[in-house]
Protein backbone atom coordinates (compact mmCIF):
# COMPACT_ATOMS: atom_id res chain seq x y z
CA UNK A 1 0.00 0.00 0.00
CA UNK A 2 2.84 2.51 -1.48
CA UNK A 3 -0.57 4.91 -2.36
CA UNK A 4 -0.88 5.91 1.37
CA UNK A 5 2.90 7.46 1.15
CA UNK A 6 2.27 8.91 -2.19
CA UNK A 7 -1.28 10.36 -1.54
CA UNK A 8 0.64 12.29 1.41
CA UNK A 9 3.25 13.34 -1.33
CA UNK A 10 0.00 15.02 -2.81
CA UNK A 11 -1.22 16.72 0.15
CA UNK A 12 2.11 18.56 0.82
CA UNK A 13 2.59 19.24 -2.96
CA UNK A 14 -1.41 20.73 -3.16
CA UNK A 15 -0.94 22.42 -0.17
CA UNK A 16 1.92 24.41 -1.61
CA UNK A 17 0.21 25.13 -4.94
CA UNK A 18 -2.75 26.19 -2.73
CA UNK A 19 -0.58 28.41 -0.68
CA UNK A 20 0.86 30.40 -3.29
CA UNK A 21 -1.98 30.90 -4.87
CA UNK A 22 -3.83 31.66 -1.88
CA UNK A 23 -6.79 28.91 -2.40
CA UNK A 24 -9.20 28.46 0.55
CA UNK A 25 -10.65 24.91 -0.62
CA UNK A 26 -9.72 22.05 -2.46
CA UNK A 27 -12.73 21.22 -4.49
CA UNK A 28 -11.05 18.66 -7.46
CA UNK A 29 -7.92 17.15 -7.67
CA UNK A 30 -7.32 15.38 -11.06
CA UNK A 31 -5.11 12.93 -11.35
CA UNK A 32 -3.18 10.35 -14.31
CA UNK A 33 -2.00 7.13 -13.52
CA UNK A 34 0.39 5.13 -16.06
CA UNK A 35 -0.65 1.30 -16.61
CA UNK A 36 3.54 0.89 -15.32
CA UNK A 37 3.22 3.28 -12.26
CA UNK A 38 3.01 0.88 -9.83
CA UNK A 39 0.03 2.43 -9.03
CA UNK A 40 -3.99 1.64 -8.54
CA UNK A 41 -7.02 3.20 -8.89
CA UNK A 42 -8.42 1.31 -5.94
CA UNK A 43 -6.16 1.82 -3.13
CA UNK A 44 -5.43 5.39 -4.49
CA UNK A 45 -9.21 6.09 -3.87
CA UNK A 46 -9.20 4.49 -0.25
CA UNK A 47 -6.04 6.36 0.51
CA UNK A 48 -6.56 10.02 -1.04
CA UNK A 49 -9.68 10.53 1.80
CA UNK A 50 -7.61 9.15 4.84
CA UNK A 51 -4.12 11.44 3.76
CA UNK A 52 -6.25 14.58 3.60
CA UNK A 53 -8.55 14.40 6.26
CA UNK A 54 -7.66 17.63 8.71
CA UNK A 55 -5.39 19.25 5.96
CA UNK A 56 -6.27 22.28 3.74
CA UNK A 57 -7.34 19.57 0.79
CA UNK A 58 -10.03 17.95 3.21
CA UNK A 59 -13.12 17.39 1.30
CA UNK A 60 -12.15 17.30 -1.90
CA UNK A 61 -12.85 15.34 -4.55
CA UNK A 62 -10.72 12.76 -6.18
CA UNK A 63 -10.74 12.04 -10.14
CA UNK A 64 -8.40 9.55 -11.54
CA UNK A 65 -7.71 8.91 -15.10
CA UNK A 66 -5.71 6.08 -16.44
CA UNK A 67 -3.01 6.24 -19.03
CA UNK A 68 -2.68 3.47 -20.91
CA UNK A 69 1.15 1.78 -21.72
CA UNK A 70 2.49 3.46 -24.85
CA UNK A 71 5.38 1.72 -26.77
CA UNK A 72 7.50 2.91 -30.09
CA UNK A 73 8.14 -0.37 -32.00
CA UNK A 74 11.98 -0.03 -32.71
CA UNK A 75 11.54 -2.39 -35.60
CA UNK A 76 8.03 -1.39 -37.30
CA UNK A 77 8.69 2.08 -35.83
CA UNK A 78 4.71 2.01 -34.85
CA UNK A 79 3.44 3.74 -31.61
CA UNK A 80 0.73 1.54 -30.38
CA UNK A 81 -0.94 0.43 -26.79
CA UNK A 82 0.34 -3.11 -25.53
CA UNK A 83 -2.00 -5.02 -23.63
CA UNK A 84 -0.84 -5.45 -20.36
CA UNK A 85 1.31 -7.60 -18.82
CA UNK A 86 2.59 -8.28 -22.31
CA UNK A 87 5.11 -5.33 -23.46
CA UNK A 88 5.21 -5.55 -27.18
CA UNK A 89 3.97 -3.57 -30.10
CA UNK A 90 0.62 -4.22 -31.07
CA UNK A 91 1.17 -4.11 -34.82
CA UNK A 92 4.36 -6.34 -35.71
CA UNK A 93 4.91 -7.99 -31.60
CA UNK A 94 8.25 -6.99 -31.96
CA UNK A 95 9.61 -6.95 -28.08
CA UNK A 96 11.99 -4.37 -29.07
CA UNK A 97 10.21 -1.41 -27.96
CA UNK A 98 11.02 1.82 -25.92
CA UNK A 99 8.17 3.18 -23.28
CA UNK A 100 7.42 6.62 -24.14
CA UNK A 101 4.32 7.05 -22.07
CA UNK A 102 2.11 5.05 -19.09
CA UNK A 103 4.92 5.04 -16.50
CA UNK A 104 3.89 8.37 -14.62
CA UNK A 105 2.00 8.79 -11.82
CA UNK A 106 0.80 13.12 -12.03
CA UNK A 107 -1.17 15.56 -10.74
CA UNK A 108 -2.70 17.17 -13.91
CA UNK A 109 -4.61 19.73 -12.17
CA UNK A 110 -6.32 21.44 -8.84
CA UNK A 111 -9.93 23.24 -8.83
CA UNK A 112 -9.46 25.42 -6.09
CA UNK A 113 -11.92 27.94 -4.46
CA UNK B 1 -17.40 18.99 7.98
CA UNK B 2 -18.81 19.05 4.45
CA UNK B 3 -17.19 21.50 2.20
CA UNK B 4 -20.32 21.68 -0.15
CA UNK B 5 -23.16 22.60 2.23
CA UNK B 6 -21.56 22.81 5.69
CA UNK B 7 -23.36 19.74 7.64
CA UNK B 8 -21.35 17.75 10.01
CA UNK B 9 -23.59 14.89 9.26
CA UNK B 10 -22.43 13.79 5.39
CA UNK B 11 -18.64 14.30 6.21
CA UNK B 12 -17.91 10.69 6.61
CA UNK B 13 -20.19 9.43 3.67
CA UNK B 14 -18.79 12.45 1.36
CA UNK B 15 -15.43 11.25 1.65
CA UNK B 16 -16.04 7.81 0.25
CA UNK B 17 -18.42 8.53 -2.27
CA UNK B 18 -16.13 11.67 -3.86
CA UNK B 19 -13.42 9.27 -3.98
CA UNK B 20 -15.06 6.54 -6.02
CA UNK B 21 -16.24 9.29 -8.04
CA UNK B 22 -19.60 9.06 -8.07
CA UNK B 23 -22.03 11.97 -6.61
CA UNK B 24 -23.31 12.50 -3.35
CA UNK B 25 -26.74 12.98 -2.14
CA UNK B 26 -27.33 14.38 1.04
CA UNK B 27 -29.98 12.43 2.67
CA UNK B 28 -30.74 14.87 5.31
CA UNK B 29 -33.32 17.54 4.68
CA UNK B 30 -32.69 20.91 6.85
CA UNK B 31 -32.39 24.05 5.10
CA UNK B 32 -29.11 25.13 4.65
CA UNK B 33 -28.35 29.25 5.06
CA UNK B 34 -25.28 29.34 1.93
CA UNK B 35 -25.61 30.53 -1.66
CA UNK B 36 -24.75 27.70 -3.89
CA UNK B 37 -23.51 30.39 -6.70
CA UNK B 38 -20.19 27.94 -7.37
CA UNK B 39 -20.46 25.25 -10.06
CA UNK B 40 -21.94 21.99 -8.46
CA UNK B 41 -21.02 18.76 -10.39
CA UNK B 42 -23.16 16.91 -7.81
CA UNK B 43 -27.23 17.71 -7.91
CA UNK B 44 -29.88 16.12 -5.99
CA UNK B 45 -29.22 18.48 -2.74
CA UNK B 46 -32.50 18.79 -1.07
CA UNK B 47 -31.16 22.83 -0.28
CA UNK B 48 -32.90 25.92 0.52
CA UNK B 49 -30.70 28.49 -1.55
CA UNK B 50 -32.86 30.96 -1.05
CA UNK B 51 -31.53 32.41 2.04
CA UNK B 52 -28.83 35.21 2.40
CA UNK B 53 -25.66 34.93 0.57
CA UNK B 54 -21.85 34.98 1.47
CA UNK B 55 -18.86 34.96 -0.45
CA UNK B 56 -17.61 31.77 -1.79
CA UNK B 57 -14.10 32.37 -3.62
CA UNK B 58 -13.85 32.03 -7.51
CA UNK B 59 -13.58 28.73 -8.10
CA UNK B 60 -10.64 27.92 -10.59
CA UNK B 61 -8.49 25.19 -12.37
CA UNK B 62 -4.87 25.33 -11.52
CA UNK B 63 -2.75 23.15 -14.61
CA UNK B 64 -0.18 21.59 -12.84
CA UNK B 65 1.20 18.34 -14.63
CA UNK B 66 3.42 17.52 -11.61
CA UNK B 67 4.74 13.80 -10.75
CA UNK B 68 4.01 13.15 -7.17
CA UNK B 69 6.96 11.14 -6.78
CA UNK B 70 9.24 13.82 -7.70
CA UNK B 71 10.07 15.22 -4.22
CA UNK B 72 11.49 11.52 -3.62
CA UNK B 73 13.21 11.79 -7.53
CA UNK B 74 14.83 14.88 -6.72
CA UNK B 75 16.28 12.89 -3.44
CA UNK B 76 17.39 9.79 -5.31
CA UNK B 77 19.09 12.25 -7.95
CA UNK B 78 21.04 13.69 -4.71
CA UNK B 79 21.88 9.96 -3.57
CA UNK B 80 23.02 9.31 -6.77
CA UNK B 81 25.39 12.10 -7.14
CA UNK B 82 26.82 11.54 -4.11
CA UNK B 83 27.19 7.62 -5.06
CA UNK B 84 28.55 8.80 -8.71
CA UNK B 85 31.25 10.70 -7.36
CA UNK B 86 32.55 8.58 -4.96
CA UNK B 87 32.56 5.85 -7.77
CA UNK B 88 30.13 3.69 -6.32
CA UNK B 89 28.21 1.27 -8.39
CA UNK B 90 24.68 0.53 -6.39
CA UNK B 91 21.94 -2.13 -7.24
CA UNK B 92 18.21 -2.06 -5.68
CA UNK B 93 17.84 -5.64 -5.10
CA UNK B 94 13.80 -6.18 -5.40
CA UNK B 95 11.50 -9.47 -4.42
CA UNK B 96 9.18 -11.16 -2.55
CA UNK B 97 9.65 -11.94 0.94
CA UNK B 98 11.28 -15.03 1.09
CA UNK B 99 12.86 -15.12 -2.28
CA UNK B 100 16.72 -15.02 -0.62
CA UNK B 101 17.95 -11.88 -0.82
CA UNK B 102 19.94 -12.02 2.62
CA UNK B 103 21.44 -15.41 2.05
CA UNK B 104 22.11 -14.62 -1.57
CA UNK B 105 24.09 -11.52 -0.02
CA UNK B 106 25.61 -13.35 3.01
CA UNK B 107 26.88 -16.01 -0.17
CA UNK B 108 27.91 -12.87 -2.05
CA UNK B 109 29.55 -11.13 0.74
CA UNK B 110 31.83 -13.87 1.62
CA UNK B 111 32.69 -14.63 -2.47
CA UNK B 112 33.99 -11.43 -3.06
CA UNK B 113 35.29 -10.34 0.17
CA UNK B 114 38.73 -10.63 -0.90
CA UNK B 115 37.54 -8.84 -4.66
CA UNK B 116 35.75 -5.91 -3.90
CA UNK B 117 34.87 -3.15 -1.30
CA UNK B 118 31.36 -3.74 -0.62
CA UNK B 119 28.27 -2.23 1.72
CA UNK B 120 25.18 -3.05 2.58
CA UNK B 121 22.29 -1.52 3.40
CA UNK B 122 18.77 -3.23 3.88
CA UNK B 123 15.11 -2.72 4.48
CA UNK B 124 12.70 -4.15 7.02
CA UNK B 125 9.59 -3.07 8.31
CA UNK B 126 10.81 -4.13 11.62
CA UNK B 127 14.18 -5.82 13.21
CA UNK B 128 17.70 -5.98 12.34
CA UNK B 129 17.71 -9.50 12.01
CA UNK B 130 18.47 -9.32 8.53
CA UNK B 131 21.78 -7.05 9.15
CA UNK B 132 22.57 -9.19 11.47
CA UNK B 133 23.09 -12.15 9.74
CA UNK B 134 24.97 -10.17 7.21
CA UNK B 135 27.45 -8.56 9.75
CA UNK B 136 30.83 -10.36 10.75
CA UNK B 137 31.78 -10.23 6.74
CA UNK B 138 34.24 -7.45 6.60
CA UNK B 139 31.43 -5.36 5.05
CA UNK B 140 29.85 -2.39 6.57
CA UNK B 141 25.87 -3.09 7.18
CA UNK B 142 23.25 -1.07 7.79
CA UNK B 143 19.89 -2.10 8.62
CA UNK B 144 16.88 0.50 7.72
CA UNK B 145 13.44 0.11 9.53
CA UNK B 146 10.65 1.11 7.52
CA UNK B 147 8.34 0.52 10.24
CA UNK B 148 4.48 0.91 8.77
CA UNK B 149 6.30 1.45 5.12
CA UNK B 150 6.37 -1.02 2.50
CA UNK B 151 9.17 0.15 0.53
CA UNK B 152 12.17 2.20 1.02
CA UNK B 153 12.37 5.77 -0.40
CA UNK B 154 15.24 8.03 -1.44
CA UNK B 155 15.10 10.09 1.46
CA UNK B 156 15.04 7.23 3.90
CA UNK B 157 17.56 5.85 2.06
CA UNK B 158 19.97 8.82 2.35
CA UNK B 159 21.40 9.10 6.20
CA UNK B 160 22.39 5.79 6.16
CA UNK B 161 24.67 6.21 2.61
CA UNK B 162 27.99 7.76 4.89
CA UNK B 163 27.48 5.54 7.68
CA UNK B 164 28.21 2.24 5.45
CA UNK B 165 29.92 4.00 2.44
CA UNK B 166 33.98 4.28 2.49
CA UNK B 167 37.08 4.96 0.84
CA UNK B 168 37.10 1.70 -0.73
CA UNK B 169 33.46 0.90 -1.01
CA UNK B 170 33.08 0.12 -5.21
CA UNK B 171 29.58 -1.82 -4.49
CA UNK B 172 26.44 -0.84 -2.84
CA UNK B 173 23.48 -3.68 -2.20
CA UNK B 174 20.45 -2.33 -1.32
CA UNK B 175 18.16 -4.93 -0.14
CA UNK B 176 14.46 -3.56 -0.30
CA UNK B 177 11.68 -3.84 1.69
CA UNK B 178 10.57 -7.87 0.74
CA UNK B 179 7.41 -6.59 -1.60
CA UNK B 180 7.06 -6.79 -5.68
CA UNK B 181 4.81 -3.82 -6.00
CA UNK B 182 5.55 -1.19 -3.98
CA UNK B 183 9.41 -0.69 -3.87
CA UNK B 184 9.20 -0.88 -8.01
CA UNK B 185 7.92 2.54 -7.98
CA UNK B 186 10.82 4.47 -5.79
CA UNK B 187 13.92 5.24 -7.61
CA UNK B 188 16.51 5.11 -4.69
CA UNK B 189 19.52 6.70 -6.71
CA UNK B 190 20.42 3.25 -7.42
CA UNK B 191 22.21 2.82 -10.81
CA UNK B 192 19.63 -0.49 -11.74
CA UNK B 193 17.00 -2.43 -9.81
CA UNK B 194 17.43 -6.44 -9.53
CA UNK B 195 14.85 -8.57 -9.42
CA UNK B 196 14.82 -12.15 -7.68
CA UNK B 197 12.66 -14.67 -8.09
CA UNK B 198 12.89 -17.79 -6.64
CA UNK B 199 11.66 -21.57 -8.07
CA UNK B 200 9.21 -21.86 -5.75
CA UNK B 201 7.09 -19.50 -6.45
CA UNK B 202 6.22 -19.83 -10.17
CA UNK B 203 7.51 -19.22 -13.58
CA UNK B 204 4.59 -16.33 -14.41
CA UNK B 205 6.12 -13.72 -11.32
CA UNK B 206 7.61 -11.26 -14.70
CA UNK B 207 3.79 -11.25 -15.83
CA UNK B 208 1.84 -11.07 -12.76
CA UNK B 209 4.45 -7.63 -11.79
CA UNK B 210 5.54 -6.26 -14.54
CA UNK B 211 6.22 -2.84 -13.20
CA UNK B 212 9.33 -4.36 -11.48
CA UNK B 213 10.34 -6.62 -13.97
CA UNK B 214 9.79 -4.15 -17.14
CA UNK B 215 12.14 -2.41 -15.20
CA UNK B 216 14.99 -4.86 -14.05
CA UNK B 217 17.30 -5.13 -16.54
CA UNK B 218 19.04 -8.26 -14.39
CA UNK B 219 16.84 -10.97 -12.56
CA UNK B 220 18.27 -13.51 -10.52
CA UNK B 221 16.36 -17.08 -10.46
CA UNK B 222 17.32 -18.19 -7.36
CA UNK B 223 17.31 -21.64 -5.01
CA UNK B 224 17.47 -24.06 -8.47
CA UNK B 225 18.56 -26.35 -5.68
CA UNK B 226 14.93 -26.89 -5.50
CA UNK B 227 13.84 -27.40 -9.11
CA UNK B 228 14.15 -31.09 -9.12
CA UNK B 229 11.47 -31.67 -6.72
CA UNK B 230 9.18 -28.68 -8.11
CA UNK B 231 7.51 -28.82 -11.89
CA UNK B 232 9.44 -25.89 -12.17
CA UNK B 233 10.18 -24.95 -16.14
CA UNK B 234 13.09 -22.94 -16.70
CA UNK B 235 12.82 -22.09 -20.45
CA UNK B 236 9.26 -20.70 -19.73
CA UNK B 237 10.32 -18.60 -16.88
CA UNK B 238 13.13 -16.97 -18.70
CA UNK B 239 10.37 -16.41 -21.52
CA UNK B 240 7.95 -14.73 -19.26
CA UNK B 241 11.00 -12.37 -18.02
CA UNK B 242 11.92 -11.97 -21.52
CA UNK B 243 8.36 -10.98 -22.97
CA UNK B 244 8.79 -7.84 -20.24
CA UNK B 245 11.73 -6.84 -20.77
CA UNK B 246 13.79 -8.52 -24.03
CA UNK B 247 17.14 -7.67 -22.91
CA UNK B 248 17.05 -8.54 -19.84
CA UNK B 249 20.37 -10.56 -18.09
CA UNK B 250 19.20 -13.25 -16.50
CA UNK B 251 21.42 -15.62 -13.61
CA UNK B 252 20.05 -18.86 -12.34
CA UNK B 253 21.51 -20.05 -8.87
CA UNK B 254 21.74 -21.43 -5.77
CA UNK B 255 23.00 -19.51 -2.70
CA UNK B 256 22.92 -23.07 -1.16
CA UNK B 257 24.99 -25.38 -3.36
CA UNK B 258 26.92 -22.92 -4.64
CA UNK B 259 25.47 -23.52 -8.61
CA UNK B 260 25.77 -20.51 -10.60
CA UNK B 261 27.30 -18.26 -8.39
CA UNK B 262 30.45 -18.06 -10.02
CA UNK B 263 28.96 -16.18 -12.72
CA UNK B 264 27.17 -13.67 -10.82
CA UNK B 265 29.93 -12.67 -8.55
CA UNK B 266 32.35 -12.44 -11.69
CA UNK B 267 29.28 -10.61 -12.91
CA UNK B 268 29.48 -7.65 -9.84
CA UNK B 269 33.08 -7.56 -9.92
CA UNK B 270 32.29 -6.69 -14.14
CA UNK B 271 30.33 -3.95 -12.84
CA UNK B 272 32.80 -1.81 -11.47
CA UNK B 273 35.81 -2.69 -13.13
Amino acid sequence: MHELSLAMNMVEQIERVMKEEGAQTLVRVKVEIGALSGVEREPMAFCFPVAIRGTALEGAELEVKEVPLTVKCLDCDASTHPEMPFIQCQDCESAQVQIVDGRDFKITSIEVE
Amino acid sequence: MCRDCGCEAGNERIFEKHALGTPHHHGHDHAHPHDHDHEHHHHDHPHDHSHHHHEHGQRRTIELETRVLEVNDAAAKVNRDWLAEREVMTVNLISSPGSGKTFLLEKTLEGLRDRLGMAVLVGDQQTDRDAKRLEGKGTPVAQIETYSSCHLDAQRVAPYLEQVIGEQTRLLFIENVGNLVCPAAFDLGEHFKIALLSVTEGEDKPLKYPVLFSDSPVVVITKTDLVPHLDWDMAQCKKHIRRIRPDAKIFELSAKTGEGMGAWLDYLVGLVE
